[in-house]
C-alpha cells in the first residue's frame, strides 16, 4: 500500500466517523432498455422523475456536504436525454463522476461525450462472454452485439473502464473468461457473488443465485485470479459500525428520496421537501442506521463465519424481514468461501514445504 | 516557476475533507490508487491558494505570514511541491492572472 493510499484510507475512515457523504449513488431513472433477470429495480417508468433543475440543485447541495465521488446509475442512466447536462454540471462542481451503464446505447458520438466529460470511471455490466449467455440474462435480442460495440468504443477512447458482472447460475462458468476479456481490454474487472431481492422485496431475482458447486468454482477463480490478496476480515469489533451506509455513503433515487444504501430504502427522506444536509443530519431513520454496531447483530456476533461473511443489513431486511437476522444466503456463501480459502492456503503452505 | 500564476488543472476532481484536500487527476486510465492524492495541512492550504489569481511568490508571502518559517525554506519547498503537482498534471502555470 502506498503512502497516498494509506492517507486516503485514513481520510475515508474519518469521513465515515464524521458522517461526511464522500460517495453518493444517484439513480437518475429507473427506465431501462434491458430486462435483466436479476435486476432489483421494481418501479420502471414513472412520470415524476426529478427534473434537471432539481437534480442540479441536489448536486450543489452534495458538493456543499463534502461529497466527492458521485456515481450516476439507473435503470439505464444514459436513457435520460439530459444525461450529459447533468454530468457536465457535476464536473463544474469538481466531482469525481462515476457512470454505471449497461453500455448498449453507446454510439461513437456518445462515447466521445463520455470521454470529454472526464469521468473518474465508467462501469459497464457484462454478464457473459458469449451472446447466448449474456442475452439469457438481459432477455433482449441483439443486446450482446450492442454492449460489445459500446465497450470497444470506450476502450478506443481510453475511458477509465470497469467491466463488472454478477456470478449467477447462468453465467458462472464464464467468469474467468470475462475477466480475461477485461484484462485484454485494459479494464478493471469486478464480480459480485450476491444476487439481491427487488427493492420491494420481490424474490424473482433470487432464482438466479449460483449453486453451491458454482460458487465453489467462482471463489476459486476469485482467490486465484481476480483478488489473490483477499483475506478474511477478523477485525470486526463489537462496537464498530456494520457498514458505511448513511455514514460516508448514500443513495438518491430518481424521485429525490434519500436512502442509506441501495438495499436499505427509507421512507421520509425526501429531497424535494427538505435540503440534503437537513435530511442527512436530522433524519431519525438515517441516525438509527448509523448508530448500529455489530453488537446489534446478535444472531451473527459470535459466528465463526463472520470473517468470510458479507453481512448486509439491507438484504437481511428485504429477505429475512429483519435487518439483524442472519441472512441465510450470506451464511451459505461464507461457508463455501471459507472452505475454498482454507483449501488455497493449505495448498500454498504445502507447495512451500 | 514562483513568478508565474498557478491554477488548478481542468481535468481534476477535488474536495477538502475534514481539513485535508483529496485531489484526483481524471484524464487517465491509471488505477484508482495512483490517481488519488491526499495533501497534509500545509499542502491543503497551498491548494486553496492555487486559484489562477495568485503567483507562486504570492503564495510564499501568504505562507510566511501564517507559519513561522524562513522565506528561503518556503520558496524551496513550494517549488518542489509545485514540481510534483505539475508532474501529476494537477496544476498549470500562466503568465497572466486567470479569471
Amino acid at each position: 500500500m502506498t503512502a497516498n493510499s494509506l492517507a486516503y484510507k485514513e481520510v475515508y475512515q474519518r469521513a465515515s466517523q464524521k458522517c461526511i457523504p464522500l460517495g453518493v449513488l444517484f439513480e437518475l431513472t429507473y427506465r431501462c432498455n434491458l430486462r435483466c433477470a436479476h435486476c432489483y429495480v421494481t418501479k420502471g417508468e414513472q412520470p415524476d422523475e426529478l427534473k434537471l433543475d432539481e437534480i442540479c440543485s441536489i448536486i450543489d447541495q452534495l458538493a456543499e456536504a463534502g461529497c466527492l465521488f458521485l456515481t450516476f446509475s439507473g435503470g439505464e442512466s444514459l436513457l435520460r436525454e439530459d444525461f450529459f447536462d447533468i454530468v457536465n454540471f457535476a464536473r463544474k462542481r469538481n466531482f469525481a463522476i462515476g457512470i454505471f451503464t449497461n453500455g448498449t446505447t453507446i454510439t461513437p458520438a456518445i462515447a466521445d461525450r463520455i470521454r470529454d466529460s472526464f469521468p473518474f470511471k465508467v462501469e459497464v455490466s457484462l454478464y457473459g462472454i458469449k451472446k447466448d449467455t449474456y442475452e439469457e440474462v438481459t432477455r433482449v435480442e441483439g443486446s450482446y452485439e450492442r454492449v460489445r460495440r459500446g465497450i470497444d468504443l470506450l476502450v478506443e477512447r481510453h475511458v477509465p473502464l470497469v467491466l463488472k458482472t454478477n456470478a449467477m447460475r447462468g453465467n458462472c462458468h464464464q467468469i474467468g473468461q470475462i475477466q480475461n476479456f477485461a484484462k485484454e481490454s485494459g479494464a478493471t474487472f469486478r464480480c459480485d457473488g450476491m444476487i439481491i431481492p427487488m427493492i420491494d422485496g420481490g424474490r424473482g431475482p433470487l432464482k438466479n443465485r449460483a449453486t453451491d458447486r458454482q460458487l465453489e468454482n467462482f471463489f476459486d477463480v476469485m482467490f486465484n485470479k481476480i483478488t489473490p490478496n483477499w483475506e478474511p476480515k477478523f477485525d470486526r469489533p463489537r462496537d464498530g459500525s456494520i457498514c458505511d451506509a448513511a455514514r460516508s455513503t448514500a443513495v438518491i433515487d430518481p424521485y429525490g428520496k434519500l436512502s442509506p444504501c441501495a438495499t436499505l430504502r427509507q421512507e421520509g427522506c425526501d429531497l424535494r421537501e427538505r435540503p440534503f444536509l437537513e435530511v442527512w443530519k436530522e433524519s431519525p431513520q438515517l441516525n438509527r442506521i448509523r448508530a448500529l454496531t455489530w453488537s446489534d447483530a446478535q444472531e451473527c456476533g459470535d459466528c465463526q463465519l463472520l470473517p468470510y461473511c458479507r453481512h448486509c443489513l439491507g438484504i437481511s431486511s428485504l429477505e429475512e424481514g429483519d435487518m439483524f437476522a442472519a441472512l441465510r444466503e450470506s451464511c451459505r456463501q461464507a461457508r463455501i468461501k471459507k472452505r475454498v480459502y482454507e483449501k488455497k492456503i493449505y495448498q500454498g503452505t504445502n507447495s512451500n514445504l | 516557476m514562483l513568478e508565474r500564476y498557478v491554477a488548478k488543472s481542468e481535468n481534476i476532481a477535488y474536495r477538502i475533507i475534514d481539513g485535508q484536500a483529496l485531489v484526483i487527476f481524471l484524464g487517465t486510465t491509471q488505477s484508482t490508487e495512483d490517481r488519488i492524492n491526499v495533501f497534509n495541512e500545509t499542502g491543503t492550504r497551498i491548494w486553496e491558494l492555487v486559484d489562477g489569481r495568485h503567483r507562486g511568490k504570492d503564495i510564499v508571502d501568504t505562507l510566511c505570514s501564517q507559519f513561522e518559517v524562513a522565506i528561503g525554506v518556503v520558496q524551496e519547498e513550494l517549488a518542489q511541491f509545485f514540481n510534483d503537482l505539475q508532474g501529476k498534471r494537477l496544476i498549470t502555470f500562466h503568465d497572466s492572472s486567470q479569471r
